[in-house]
């Protein structure tokens, strides 16, 4: 009897010596039980949206050094176009990583709205970015917090570079109710656009800076340590599912089976009401949304969706994921056409590309919802447990 | 340190471990009970020796050394389960599809739980078995059965290797389980849980776990035994007799037992426990039982090894042992939710209304009654008002004018008045209360005579909703002589009221005409300065003919027109700061007429012996369109839109184009306008009898009612997008002339029937008043746009019992002392599934009344115990149209609270009078299950939220002095601040802030019959958001000001 309680006492001096890490590093978050929750939550920042976030500062740099040579009309047109579609490419692979400040403050946890600021489709306003060309205010101090976002950013900068001469607001506003365009002339104009488009080109800059600046700071922290305004490592790790959506709600359903018409467009085929309608960007963009989605569901260099499925034991889910991705960009990138000349002429194209991203978003849908979601009940203590 | 103490004290203090202490507790009280009433003759010595038994002490031993291995790294448990469920809800979403059951969450509950336990207490009853019949389970089981003495301690009696493969068979079973559950319910599959522990299994265990292992011989009657084992029948399976050991291997349900032959009826305790020496393969002590066993089952291999080892000498055999590794016991989790159990019922009654002398009602029961001196004296033309003294009665605010009503009481959904009894004349008043409770029609307050709010008990006599109470407006009775006012009055705003009746009655006939009309251009404007004012008339004419023997005849006729420019449409806290008058250009088409006409006969007859009949016939017709908006075509919700008050970002781009500020350029953003066009019947036949006794010592009052009641509503709604371009809304109605797309095409009707009895049983100072309603009622739906040969819902009859009862003590003739109870329902709206439950609650009532000449207080407190708190989804409360109508359920909800009320009348020399009124009322909420809903006003809550639109307190107080020649009067009622959406205290800026609003009449007779007056309503001239919903903040009307003259006749 002794030494049963001598063997108890030692027992219990093993137990309380032993290391920490032996036994903790089992997070429960909410259903999901796995150290690699708080590594996920982590590793978003540092290894996909930051890297992400400074392309893009590269290519919007880039821009602004090919608009500073352009002329508002032909010359260095070219070269700017091409600038902005590298500066939009980048830009859309940030879409699919809206979290926290860059996501909708109606509907997103600590959402603030800075992707609107920088690119803010399908909201966008020809005819208010032409107001705006003939008003010529834009150095104005409060130009940008006085004016909605359908006036500028990166779309507005598309429109400008590929208008022409004309402006797109009907007769009875301004600019051409007042004349205002007719008396700036086509060499007015042209000038006009070349500075508006330098000083919108600096804000999408500074914007971008100020996201990425958030994600090194203190929202990037927020983030890792499931701090507020998460209120715990379930909603964060859901804010991070959330933005995956993205290819779901917008990619899939906006940009794809909306111009088809299956989507309730008001007609048979809206063809005209695809992304990137005057730059024939539209392939391109969905091409750059399935890399980004990519990249976060793979946690970049670190730790990411798969890894956690994998730890989870649904390795086979991860692979299907990346698998079906894979595809999808396969038939993405096979897309030479720009899309609105796609869904009139060849349909089955598009709707080849939309189920692609469909299996993906299937799978989101399904699946992946099912592990975030799916609960065990504590069994009640009975005899001989 | 503290994860050793923790690990060493969690089988007391953890809710899922047998031995918490409550359970330790419960199971002591229960075997104190027993030993009081058997006497089983046990003694201290006898308690002490089993305290002290060696065999206890190894109980303690095993649970300590199971508790130390239990920190350390190895064991089975919800890891391996969630890894099986995941795994299984895959498999069976890819073989089988996704069910889209769409159950209730009750019985997703109800069957997860059920699935759960049955498994569970199979699972452990075969491994039991198992553990019984195979001699290498047996040789690690036996450290359990060599106990001696029982003691609860002695459930931990268990060897490590037997707790793993336990561990393991409940991994497997709930994995297995939660699966099946999670694919077929989704979300919903959770099972009942009190304490974070499903709650069967934590009953049994608080109840009768503990008393398994004791010496408490506690017995179930043999039918029970054969379905439940009792404590006896585990005590029996410790027995050291070996055919007993082999017996009662279930934990809870005998039905396994049964299956297998293994089930032993309780008869007489066992006289010893434990196994006998030369079975047992361990000694009394720790090292003994985890060794010993091991020694057992190693036997026969290190025979087989000897061997082995003698045939392969020369090849050295290396056994490598690989404990097997698998994840760590997952630590304790919080539940989310909570349920405590409900206080305990009553069976008391219904009460009467009688008028004491004074004009207050003495009742059983909360009763309140406005006056119709209080009622002229103020000229109040809006009910918020006139409700706003009367303690327990929330209304919220929506156009400033009292127009669209929204009317709660006590905590029940104010939300367009849906959840209280409207009635005129003791008739219902809403154009459709059973197949439409959510449509209002308020008749005009300015004609009305005397408001009676009922709460509580006295709403059981009208229903259908007898939850909070119900709202009985008086209509002017056919003078007695010839009589007759006419009252014009303007005001601010281009208000302007004009009020006139005459009538008359001789010995047989009476008659009575009145019409009455109130217009204003509105306080509220435009951007293109379009109107937002209204224009209401009625008429009401009244005819009574008295043949004799006590009868009487009377027939009511009313017609109503009104015409409104109102929206739902709201401001931003910005615009409202800025200017809360404004609207937005958006909400510039907004049309509401409606026309009304209503026809009443009612008979009344009196025999002899105290029996009064009076039976009522009705038939009510309303038509409403109502233009406006009603959102955005992407769905963007109004409601979050505005009040989230976005400053940047697309959010704040939709916010301009409802205020006409920028132009509408993609389909996603063009603004949907529609037209809700209803029809509405209410018709039927009710009776009430009442017969009135009074002996020398016994008084009765039997009540009888009887209502055979329809309705119908028809709606037909469409809508068309507008767009906004340069400032100015375009209609696509014009040009190109789009024709707008019917949304919904639909007819619901319901048919009830009604009954209640109620008696009032006077014996001395005790009455005694029981009473029962019980209505039937069958609601049907169709949808006109499905196509041919879709099936339309099937009509669904519920019938509902609501019994009630109060009692009331009466020591003195000025003091009442009532208490009361009665079960309250709100019924579902046709076109509702069979299975979405109605709104129930039991609620209680208790308090005191002083009443006598010229002094009347009250004090009531009261708790209502809302079963199933719903919300009903209407345009008004932000809801989508695909969910307009719908039930939503609000769970189990706790409101209570105090209501008091005083008026006293000092008499005054020189002819003066003196009233003065006070009231207040305290009225708490409480969710007690969390969920997340689509009703906007419910959205995520959380246990221990409050009601929305509920405030804390509420008070109010009137003073008057009055002359012959004078009347003048103070008002001012104030309440608390009001939760937007279910949540915690206190308000913040997207709530409702506190208000207070004064009042001020006065008026001078200046000639026989003729009287100036004026009143001033809001005199602070407040400004204060009411409302946040439909869709956006809504202000107080402004500072008013009317002035006006009277001319009275006879009367």
């Amino acid at each position: 009897m002794a030494a049963s309680w001598l063997a108890l006492a030692g027992l219990a001096g093993l137990v309380a010596l032993r290391p920490v890490a032996c036994t903790d590093g089992q997070d429960d978050v909410g259903a999901i039980t796995s150290a690699q929750v708080a590594d996920l939550l982590a590793d978003v920042g540092p290894e996909v949206v930051e890297p992400a976030l400074a392309d893009f500062l590269v290519q919007a740099g880039a821009l602004e050094a090919a608009l500073a040579t352009w002329d508002g009309a032909d010359g260095g047109r070219a070269e700017a176009q091409a600038a902005w579609t590298a500066a939009m490419t980048s830009w859309q692979r940030l879409e699919v990583m809206q979290i926290g400040p860059a996501a909708s403050s109606l509907t997103a946890v600590g959402g603030e709205d800075l992707r609107d600021e920088i690119y803010s489709w399908p909201t966008v306003n020809g005819c208010r970015v032409d107001q705006e060309t003939a008003e010529g205010n834009w150095d104005d101090a409060d130009f940008f917090t006085g004016n909605l976002v359908n006036s500028y950013g990166l779309d507005a900068i598309e429109h400008l570079l590929w208008a022409d001469a004309d402006n797109a607001c009907p007769s009875q506003s301004t600019p051409n109710s007042d004349g205002a365009w007719d008396a700036l002339g086509e060499d007015g104009v042209a000038a006009n656009r070349a500075a508006f488009s330098r000083v919108l080109a600096a804000e999408v800059t500074r914007q971008g800076g100020v996201l990425l600046a958030r994600w090194q700071g203190d929202f990037g922290q927020a983030l890792a340590e499931a701090g507020s305004p998460f209120e715990d490592e379930q909603q964060a790790l859901n804010a991070v599912y959330d933005a995956l959506f993205y290819l779901e709600t917008m990619t899939k359903d906006r940009k794809l089976a909306w111009p088809l018409g299956s989507e309730d467009c008001g007609a048979e085929s809206c063809p005209d009401d695809v992304e990137g309608l005057a730059s024939g960007t539209g392939a391109a963009s969905i091409v750059a949304n399935l890399e980004g989605f990519r990249a976060l569901f793979t946690g970049g260099e670190g730790t990411g969706w798969d890894d956690l499925l994998i730890d989870l034991g649904h390795q086979d889910l991860s692979d299907q994921v990346l698998a079906d991705t894979d595809a999808a960009l396969l038939v993405a990138r096979g897309i030479s056409a720009p899309l609105d000349q796609l869904v009139t002429e060849d349909p089955a194209q598009v709707q080849a590309l939309h189920d692609a991203v469909k299996a993906v978003t299937d799978v989101l849908k399904g699946d992946l919802a099912t592990i975030l979601n799916l609960q065990i009940p504590d069994e009640a203590s009975g005899d001989n447990d | 340190m503290d994860t050793l103490v923790d690990a060493l004290l969690a089988p007391f203090l953890e809710p899922l471990s047998r031995t918490w202490w409550p359970a330790l507790l419960a199971s002591g009280a229960i075997a104190l009970g027993w030993w009081a009433w058997r006497r089983p003759g046990w003694t201290l010595a006898g308690a002490r020796q089993v305290l002290t038994h060696p065999s206890t002490a190894l109980d303690v031993q095993l649970l300590l050394g199971r508790q130390l291995l239990g920190l350390l790294p190895w064991g089975v448990g919800a890891g391996g389960a969630w890894l099986l469920a995941s795994h299984g809800v895959r498999v069976l979403d890819g073989h089988l599809g996704r069910p889209d059951l769409q159950a209730p969450s009750w019985v997703a509950t109800l069957a997860t739980s059920l699935a759960l336990f049955l498994a569970w207490d199979a699972s452990r009853f075969l491994l039991h078995l198992a553990c019984h019949r195979l001699p290498v389970l047996w040789a690690f089981h036996q450290v359990h059965h060599s106990a001696e003495v029982l003691t609860p301690l002695t459930f931990h009696r268990i060897h490590p290797v037997e707790s793993l493969l336990y561990q393991l068979r409940g991994a497997l079973v709930t994995g297995l389980v939660t699966a099946l559950c999670f694919w077929l319910f989704r979300v919903q599959a959770s099972p009942l849980e009190l304490a974070g522990v499903p709650a069967i299994s934590l009953a049994l265990n608080l109840v009768s776990g503990n008393l398994r292992h004791s010496h408490a011989f506690i017995r179930f009657p043999a039918p029970i035994e054969r379905w439940l084992l009792s404590p006896a029948q585990h005590q029996l399976h410790h027995a050291a007799d070996p055919v007993l050991a082999h017996a009662n291997l279930g934990t809870w349900l005998a039905l396994w037992d049964r299956l297998f032959g293994t089930l032993v009826l309780s008869q007489a305790p066992p006289t010893r426990f434990g196994l006998p020496p030369s079975i047992r393969n361990h000694d009394h002590d720790l090292l003994s039982a985890w060794l010993g066993p091991l020694r057992q089952v190693a036997a026969p291999l290190r025979l087989a090894f000897g061997h082995l080892r003698r045939l392969l000498a020369p090849t050295a055999i290396l056994l490598a042992a690989l404990p097997a590794r698998a994840q760590e016991a997952p630590a304790e989790e919080e539940a989310p939710q909570e349920e405590e159990s409900p206080p305990p019922t009553e069976e008391a009654g219904l009460e009467v209304i009688v008028y004491a002398p004074d004009g207050n009602p003495r009742v059983a029961g909360s009763a309140h009654v406005v006056s119709e001196e209080v009622l002229e004296r103020f000229e109040y033309d809006n009910i918020e008002q006139v409700l706003s003294q009367v303690p327990g009665v929330t209304t919220r605010s929506e156009d400033g004018f009292g127009l669209r009503p929204n009317i709660g009481i006590r905590g029940a959904n104010a939300e367009r008045s849906a959840k209280i009894t409207l009635l005129e004349d003791g008739v219902l008043l809403a154009p459709a209360p059973y197949a439409a409770p959510a449509a209002y029609y308020f008749p005009m307050t300015g004609r009305m005579v005397g408001v009676e709010v009922f709460k509580g008990p006295a709403a059981t006599r009208h229903g259908p909703h007898t939850v909070g109470g119900a709202v009985n407006l008086r209509t002017r009775p056919i003078p007695d002589g010839p009589a007759g006012e006419v009252d014009v009055a303007a005001g601010r705003f281009w208000t302007a009221r004009a009020h006139a009746w005459g009538g008359t009655s001789g010995e047989h006939l009476g008659l009575l005409a009145e019409v009455s009309h109130l217009r204003s251009a509105g306080f509220k404007h435009l951007p293109g300065g379009e109107p937002t004012g209204f224009d209401h008339t009625e008429g009401m004419l009244k005819g009574r003919v008295r043949p004799g023997w006590g009868q009487e005849l009377e027939l009511k006729l009313g017609a109503t027109d009104e015409t409104s420019h109102e929206d739902y449409l709201g401001l931003t806290a910005t615009d409202f700061a800025a200017d809360p008058t404004q609207r937005y250009l958006a909400s510039s088409p907004g049309l509401m007429r409606y026309q009304r006409s209503q026809a009443e006969l009612a008979w009344t007859a009196k025999a002899a012996g105290g029996l009064q009949v009076r039976t009522v016939a009705y038939h009510h017709y309303l038509t409403r369109r109502w233009f406006k908006l009603n959102g955005f075509a992407d769905g963007t919700d109004l409601h979050d839109l505005i009040q989230a008050d976005p400053t940047g970002g697309t959010a704040a781009l939709y916010l301009a184009i409802l205020r006409g500020e920028e132009d509408t350029t993609t389909a996603e953003q063009a603004l949907v306008m529609g037209t809700n066009d209803r029809r509405y019947h209410a018709f039927g036949l009710q009776s009430l009898a009442r017969w009135d006794r009074q002996g020398d010592r016994v008084g009765s009052t039997l009540e009888l009612g009887l209502r055979l009641h329809g309705d119908v509503v028809d709606r037909l709604h469409d809508e068309a997008a507008w767009q906004v371009q340069d400032d100015a809304l375009v209609d696509p109605g014009v040009d190109p002339g789009v024709e707008p797309t019917i949304t919904t095409d639909s007819t619901e009707t319901a048919q009830a029937l009604a009954a209640h009895v109620h008696e009032e049983l006077r014996l001395g100072m005790l009455h005694l008043l029981p009473g029962a309603r019980v209505e039937v009622i069958r609601g049907t739906s169709t949808d006109h746009l499905r196509a041919e040969g879709e099936p339309q819902v099937d009509p669904v009859t519920r019938a509902v019992l609501l019994p009630g009862g109060a009692v009331l003590l009466r020591p003195l003739d000025a003091l009442d002392l009532f208490a009361g109870a009665h079960r309250g329902f709100s019924p579902v709206a046709p076109g509702e599934d069979a299975q979405v439950q109605p709104e129930l609650a039991w609620s209680y009532e208790a308090g005191t009344r002083i009443s006598r000449p010229g002094a009347h207080a009250e004090l009531v407190g009261f708790l209502v115990d809302y079963i199933n708190l719903t919300g009903d989804c209407t345009l008004s409360g932000g809801c989508s149209n695909d969910d307009l109508g719908r039930s939503f359920s609000g769970g189990k909800v706790w409101v209570w609270g105090l209501e008091a009320s005083a008026a006293v009348e000092a008499p005054l020399p020189a002819g003066l009078r003196l009233p003065l009124e006070a009231s207040y009322g305290l009225t708490r909420s409480r969710f007690r299950t969390a969920f997340v809903s689509d009703f906007p006003e419910f959205g995520d809550v959380d246990v221990g939220d409050s009601l929305p639109y509920s405030p804390t307190h509420q008070a109010g107080a009137r003073a008057a002095l009055v002359h012959d020649r004078f009347d003048l009067g103070l008002g001012a009622a104030w309440r608390s601040g009001m939760l937007d959406e279910a949540g915690t205290y206190p308000v913040t800026g997207t709530d409702v802030p506190a208000l207070l609003l004064l009042d001020a009449a006065a008026s001078v007779q200046v000639h026989k019959g003729w009287s100036l007056y004026a009143t001033g309503t809001n005199l602070a001239g407040e400004q204060a958001i009411v409302s946040w919903r439909p869709y956006g903040a809504r202000p107080t009307a402004p500072l008013q000001v009317m002035a006006g003259v009277e001319w009275k006749a006879g009367g």
